[in-house]
């Protein structure tokens, strides 16, 4: 595979999951947020598609197909709801979202 | 003719010859799935517009799902498409399913006697039977794939329930906590997965169990275990994903409350036993549990550590609460860690086993109790239109059925005798004693003794304060208010009596896997 090894896709993973969780962490906008969960969706999407031709079976690609679709489904139900509070408040920061607390 | 079609057909023979799954199986799943389509069409036809229709439609097909598996036959084996099991609709899967159904029949109850106007009254009803297909499923999935479908099922119409009311502020909020931490841990689960998926090159969880057994301890397996865990734990609102919980507890109306308390936590635990004990149970593989082969494996840690965590903050933050649903909400924190700590024996013995009863057991009585109090909470927001526990106040004098109702589900849910509550904490504890953890059983029976202060709150409020003049208790239960609040008191007290043996057993039979 030119040079390339299983390695270099999980160290792509790995790269790819620690900046959405970085973004997760530190982004204060609701938008970004959601842009953080994707790229840890797919960091896991690299990694199984990966696994799955070193394996040399297509399960791991089946299930990445799956996530695909799902992370879709995710988007339009966290959007849906986002979409929601900023009518409320009209912000999607989400140091605004205090309204209960303790 | 091209050389693609005879392929073809070939194909498709060897797709009839490779056993169709037997799909009578899976009906009570298929039914609910059925009503997703069947009222959004019912929907479509009628128009706009609130209807009593939809509630009957749900509760009815709700009935028939519970009879056709409560008396549908158990068999063994995992139904799947072309050689690849996914589902095992066994009896460890039945009386969960059990406990879905009979929660999403009583949510429905809820919402109607909450007389709260919904809107959009036939999309909830189409969330709530996605959101019960996914947890039957979800309880019976053999294989990763089969699994974080009906996992995620459960998570996105839970999402929408929170914040299914768009007018109100805190509804909305508690949906965008919700959706965040949901999304967040399930993307964690996933990585875990994926990197179980390539240590082992199986989705079937047996396969797995066996890898996962022979390769022993690997820093990357601890990590994947803890990920795994970090999804696991978002759903049971246990440490360290518990934080979702108060918020979209006391945002969400309080009969989603209800369905997400008890519905949803059932759902994850049924998982996850499925997942500790794969293979275990039936003595044919090592189980997931064993994972670093020796006695105390790194998925127990877990388990422990995340079980004291839990109990200690879901308990100390109740202190605290003066609104009752939010109060719920941390009471439901902590008994997610007494079910941790008991899940954290369960293996292949007798006492494993018997731990494993006990969890099972447990979710029948929290159902009763937990839903019963919700319910309590529904006619305070309804009558009162708030969730403060001085709204009680008075009470005993006012509605005695109902105040001793409630302080019977309330001494419950604390597990004093003689109510089933003491039966089941009984039964959560003894296999932790038994296996010789007694610091760990310290640790929650003193949690046992914090929480008596907070739910006594209630108590005193419903029969020693004295009523102010002018701000008597709003609540006005009527006959149907009081029978609903009695039927779900008067079964904990005989549970608590007598009778016991029989549900001990049936959640015996329930973990001793079909042969």
């Amino acid at each position: 595979m030119n040079g390339l090894s299983l390695n270099h896709f999980l160290i792509l993973g790995a790269l790819l999951f620690s900046v959405g969780v970085l973004c997760v962490t530190l982004r204060r906008n609701a938008i970004g947020v959601l842009i953080g969960i994707e790229m840890m969706l797919n960091a896991a999407n690299v990694n199984l598609v990966a696994f799955s031709r070193w394996h040399g079976h297509v399960d791991g690609a089946v299930y990445a197909i799956f996530v695909i679709m799902l992370a879709a489904a995710e988007a339009a139900v966290a959007l849906a709801i986002v979409l929601n509070v900023f009518h409320h408040s009209a912000s999607v920061s989400t140091d605004d979202y205090t309204e209960m607390k303790g | 003719m091209t050389p693609f079609l005879p392929l073809l057909a070939q194909e498709t023979a060897k797709l009839e010859m490779s056993s169709m799954p037997d799909l009578s199986r899976m009906l009570p799943g298929g039914l609910l799935c059925l009503m997703v389509i069947v009222i959004l069409v019912v929907d479509l036809v009628r128009g706009k517009g609130p209807s009593a229709l939809y509630p009957k439609l749900s509760m009815g097909a709700i009935a028939v799902a519970f009879l056709m598996v409560l008396f549908g036959t158990v068999k063994a084996g995992a139904v799947g498409y072309g050689g690849f099991p996914s589902l095992d609709p066994d009896a460890l899967s039945r009386i969960f399913k059990l406990v879905f159904l009979a929660t999403g029949f009583v949510t429905v109850l809820f919402v109607e006697r909450s007389r709260q106007a919904f809107g959009r009254e036939a999309e909830f009803h189409v969330i709530l039977f996605g959101a019960l297909a996914g947890m039957c499923y979800l309880a019976s999935a053999t294989e990763m794939i089969g699994f974080y479908l009906a996992f995620e099922t459960v998570s996105y119409t839970g999402f929408l329930l929170a914040g299914y009311k768009a007018d109100d502020r805190r509804g909305a909020e508690a949906g965008t906590k919700f959706v965040m931490f949901g999304a967040v841990s399930s993307a964690v689960m996933l990585f875990g997965l994926s990197l179980v998926y390539g240590f082992t090159g199986s989705m079937q969880f047996a396969v797995i169990a066996e890898k996962l057994a022979a390769a022993g301890s690997q820093p990357a397996l601890v990590l994947a275990a803890i990920f795994v865990f970090g999804g696991f734990a978002f759903k049971a609102a246990a440490f360290p994903m518990q934080w979702w919980c108060p918020d979209v507890y006391e945002g969400s109306p309080a009969p989603v409350a209800a369905f997400l308390a008890v519905a949803s936590k059932a759902a994850v635990f049924a998982a996850g036993l499925r997942v500790l004990t794969y293979g275990g149970v039936s003595g044919s593989a090592p189980a997931l549990s064993h994972l670093m082969g020796h006695d105390s494996s790194i998925v127990q840690t877990i388990l422990i550590c995340s079980a004291v965590a839990t109990m200690t903050w879901g308990n100390f933050a109740a202190l605290r609460q003066s609104s009752l649903q939010r109060m719920l909400a941390y009471s439901s924190i902590a008994h997610a860690g007494y079910l941790l700590m008991t899940a954290s024996v369960i293996g292949t013995d007798k006492l494993g086993q018997e731990a494993m009863a006990g969890i099972v057991f447990y979710f029948l009585i929290y159902l009763v109790m937990n839903l019963g109090a919700f319910y309590v909470v529904t006619l305070m927001r309804r009558d009162a239109g708030t969730a403060d526990i001085s709204a009680l106040r008075g009470m005993g004098r006012r509605h005695p059925v109902l105040a001793v109702s409630f302080a019977i589900m309330l001494f419950s849910l604390t597990g004093l005798p003689p109510t089933a509550g003491f039966v089941g904490k009984l039964q959560l504890f003894w296999p932790v004693v038994a296996k010789g953890y007694y610091l760990l059983a310290a640790v929650g029976l003193v949690n046992g003794a914090v929480s008596l202060y907070f739910y006594a709150k209630p108590l005193r409020e419903m029969f020693l304060a004295a009523e102010v003049e002018g701000e008597e208790t709003r609540l006005a239960p009527d006959g149907v208010d009081l029978a609903i609040v009695t039927a779900f008191a008067v079964p904990l007290v005989i549970l608590g009596l007598f009778g016991w043996g029989n549900v001990t057993q049936m959640a015996m039979d329930a973990v001793a896997r079909v042969p």
